[in-house]
């Protein structure tokens, strides 16, 4: 694997259906840990690594959904995959309902397994990657001046210059200088695109503020 | 006349020192000499003697002084010996007032007559034949009793006994040697047209036993009296008797009374009882003053006298019998003598056989109800164990479930792995022993779940509580898991061996099991907990309690929770409790249902402990 290694979280009560989905997991090219319950899981310091939960449904104590709510809480989301040993379709409804990345059947098949746990990576990834994106955003506006923010505020609401250096009380010359630095500093190279940068960070759209 | 009191002082004195009086005894008192033929010690005459000595004390009414004297003349009978007795008794009784002579045997009257000895006192006789009487003159003080025997009476007497009979065997003195019984040939001759004689008087006595041990048939040996044989031997009559009558091959009858008991049939017998008393009566009036002539001279008696047991020996029926028959040594059979005795045993036997019968069959009946309510109790225990199979056959199909998939799982990694160049045979053995233990778990399981099913037999044997609990909880953890409750055990340290029906016994521990967890189904999750303990106590009996943290009973119902259709379910058809309390006294057990202090049920129950085998 060329990427951070993918970690998978099996919790089961049953030692020997544990050990061997930690094995068929490892075979198959995943770092993998090993959890007697929910609870013993949660005890443990996670690394900042990507991560599943492959989670035995079976058992006493812990459900699902509460245990994606610890790892919310704790700042360490990451999907869950359901393993159960009797299931239909109301019950995968509900696991779903309570977070479930995916809704598995004992016994489970290499490739229904590696399939789950490859979704909930590529999910990861996604998340990971639009994090990283919307970071980026944040920066390039950060680099505005304050005027510049305003500037940037109103092109996008679609004011002319002329109308916007009336509201600024500045010449339209400066307002097309700085119009030209924010199309610089937020790396657009046409007006729409601003649009849409500005709506990604939440500057126009229902609620939006200034 | 001397004062009385000196008298009977005088006669105290005598009687004391047991010395005959030398003297003569006061006026008052009357004396009765008795003078007998023979030895007073030869049974007829002591026999009579006695009698005749009790009769005359008793009647008299006053007491009578008796004087006996033994002359033993067919011992001492010569002529000079006679004269010398006589000398001796006219000077012994010369000075004696004698009031009445009693003399025994014709020999005796003769000598006593012969003698002249007190002419003026009367003189009574008593067994004197009559054969040897006559022609003798008698004067008119002498009266008595003369002894007549009749050989025609006794061969009469035979034939109306025995109707077959043709034969008599005489066995006895010689006729000349036997005063009495004077049966010479012409006698015998005279009776030739109703028998015929086998004359064995006077023979060797070894050669009349030889002979009586082998009569013909339809004979009856008539035993006279046997005193001697001819060869010189001295018998004594009853002994001789005794021997020939054990050895006879046919019946034996006799004529003499005092003869009776020993091994004879019997007879028309003269009885010295009798004889002895009719002369003491007699001898009263004498001593009263009445005249000799005016006592006629007797005959004496032949009575019908039997011995019972010579009648058996010889099949004689009581029938047969003359009338007027007197039994003697009768021995009653048990019957006749405990009728009522036996009757009452044999009820009370018999009712106490018909009580053990009635019980048997009761038992057998109880046996085999018994049988029955544990094949009842089985069957329904099976049922119930179906039912409770489908209440948590998911959680079996999980439990199965488990090894099935860590087996597919394993098979794949191994097939994974058996794709790289260097395929790690260490992990790939450790995969496959995986593999192997998880199938054996699941047909483990499946074999536990056929016995759970399996319609019981009821058959007990020697289990571990601890191990029956453990089994039974591998059936309801699954169960436990899909409800969420926590399922825990603690204990016996040490095996606690019952005999139980150990599938009967799983079904009780899951039974409860099953009741906690539908307890507990209210509750938080993280709230639902059930304990099954054991516990010896007293190393008399193991406790196994199920816990649990649900509601507990309502104090109203905690009577009732064993009743067959009590329930607090919705669902519930109220049979399982009751018989998983049928199951626990089934095997000698106990059960109880509580609330625990700090909230809760507890259902315990407890079964004798048996020693480890």
């Amino acid at each position: 694997m060329s990427t951070p290694l993918f970690t998978v979280h099996v919790i089961d009560d049953d030692p020997a259906l544990r050990t061997a989905l930690g094995r068929l997991l490892a075979a198959s090219g995943y770092a993998v840990s090993l959890h007697e319950s929910a609870t013993a899981f949660l005890a443990l310091a996670h690394g900042p690594g990507p991560a599943c939960i492959l989670l035995d449904v079976d058992m006493p104590g812990m459900s699902g959904l509460q245990l994606q709510e610890h790892l919310a809480r704790d700042g360490h989301p990451m999907p869950v995959i359901f393993l159960t040993g009797h299931g239909d379709v109301a019950m995968s409804v509900r696991a779903v309902k309570a977070g479930a990345e995916d809704f598995l059947l004992k016994p489970v098949a290499r490739l229904a397994l590696l399939d789950a746990v490859e979704r909930a990576r590529a999910r990861v990834a996604a998340q990971e990657g639009e994090r990283t994106a919307a970071a980026l955003l944040q920066g390039r506006l950060a680099s505005l001046t304050p005027r510049e923010r305003e500037v940037f505020v109103l092109v996008v609401q679609g004011l002319l210059n002329k109308q916007i250096a009336y509201q600024l009380g500045n010449t339209e010359r400066t307002v097309k200088a700085q119009r030209a630095s924010v199309m610089e500093k937020m790396q657009a190279a046409t007006l729409a695109e601003l649009v849409m940068l500005a709506a990604r960070l939440g500057l126009i759209g229902p609620g939006a503020t200034l | 006349m001397l004062p009385r009191s000196i008298c009977f002082a005088a006669c105290g004195l005598l009687l004391m020192v047991t010395v005959p009086a030398p003297a003569a005894p006061a006026a008052a008192q009357q004396s009765v000499l008795v003078v007998s033929s023979d030895n007073l010690s030869y049974p007829f005459i002591g026999q009579l003697f006695g009698a005749f000595k009790t009769t005359l004390q008793s009647d008299n009414g006053a007491p009578v002084h008796v004087y006996a004297e033994s002359l033993d003349l067919s011992t001492f009978g010569t002529p000079a010996q006679q004269a010398a007795a006589a000398r001796w008794y006219d000077s012994k009784y010369r000075e004696v007032p004698l009031d009445v002579v009693v003399v025994i045997g014709h020999a005796a009257l003769r000598f006593w007559i012969d003698a002249g000895f007190r002419p003026g006192v009367p003189v009574y006789f008593a067994a004197a034949s009559a054969s040897a009487m006559a022609g003798m003159p008698l004067p008119p003080r002498v009266t008595g009793q003369r002894l007549h025997i009749n050989l025609a009476q006794t061969v009469r007497l035979a034939r109306q006994l025995f109707p077959d009979t043709t034969t008599i065997a005489l066995v006895g003195n010689a006729a000349e040697r036997d005063s009495y019984r004077p049966f010479k040939a012409p006698e015998l001759q005279a009776l030739a047209g109703e028998a015929s004689f086998i004359d064995l008087r006077g023979k060797a006595y070894e050669q009349v036993l030889a002979r009586v041990a082998h009569l013909p048939p339809h004979t009856v040996i008539y035993h006279t009296t046997l005193t001697d044989d001819g060869s010189g031997r001295v018998f004594e009559p009853r002994t001789a008797l005794t021997e020939t009558a054990r050895v006879a091959n046919r019946p034996t009858l006799i004529d003499n009374g005092s003869q009776l008991g020993s091994g004879a049939l019997g007879g028309l017998v003269t009885d010295p009882v009798h004889e002895g008393s009719e002369a003491a009566r007699r001898v009263v009036q004498l001593l009263r003053g009445a005249a000799p002539a005016s006592l006629p001279t007797l005959d004496n008696s032949n009575l019908p006298r039997f011995d019972w047991r010579a009648m058996q020996r010889w099949q004689l029926a009581e029938s047969r019998l003359p009338r007027g028959s007197e039994l003697q040594f009768y021995q009653p059979s048990a019957w006749q003598q405990y009728r009522l005795q036996i009757l009452l045993t044999v009820a009370v036997l018999a009712l106490l056989s018909l009580l053990t019968v009635a019980l048997l069959i009761e038992r057998r009946r109880r046996a085999a109800a018994v049988a029955q309510s544990r094949q009842r109790l089985a069957e329904l225990a099976h049922m119930n164990r179906n039912a409770t199979a489908s209440v948590f056959s998911a959680a079996i199909a999980h439990e199965l479930n488990q090894p099935l998939a860590a087996i597919l799982s394993n098979a794949e990694t191994a097939e994974l792995l058996l794709e790289q160049p260097m395929p790690p045979l260490t992990e790939l053995r450790e995969i496959l022993a995986d593999i192997r233990r998880d199938d054996a778990r699941a047909s483990e399981l499946i074999v536990r779940m056929r016995t759970l099913l399996k319609p019981s037999a009821a058959d007990s044997r020697l289990a571990d509580i601890n191990e029956l609990i453990r089994q039974s909880l591998t059936f309801i953890a699954g169960e436990a898991r899909l409800r969420g409750a926590a399922l825990s055990t603690s204990m016996a340290p040490a095996p606690a061996w019952v005999l139980v029906d150990p599938v009967q016994i799983q079904q009780v521990i899951i039974n409860l099991v099953i009741n906690s967890l539908d307890a507990v189904a209210a509750l938080a999750p993280a709230a639902r907990r059930i304990v099954v303990a054991s516990a010896v106590q007293d190393d008399a009996q193991v406790e196994v309690s199920v816990r649990d943290t649900g509601p507990g009973f309502a104090s109203a119902d905690i009577e009732r929770v064993f009743d067959s259709f009590f329930t607090t379910k919705p669902q519930g058809m109220g049979l399982g409790l009751s018989i998983t309390a049928a199951i626990v006294a089934g095997h000698g057990g106990t059960i109880h249902a509580e609330n625990q202090r700090g909230g809760g049920a507890r259902v315990r129950f407890s079964l004798p402990l048996r020693k480890a085998p």
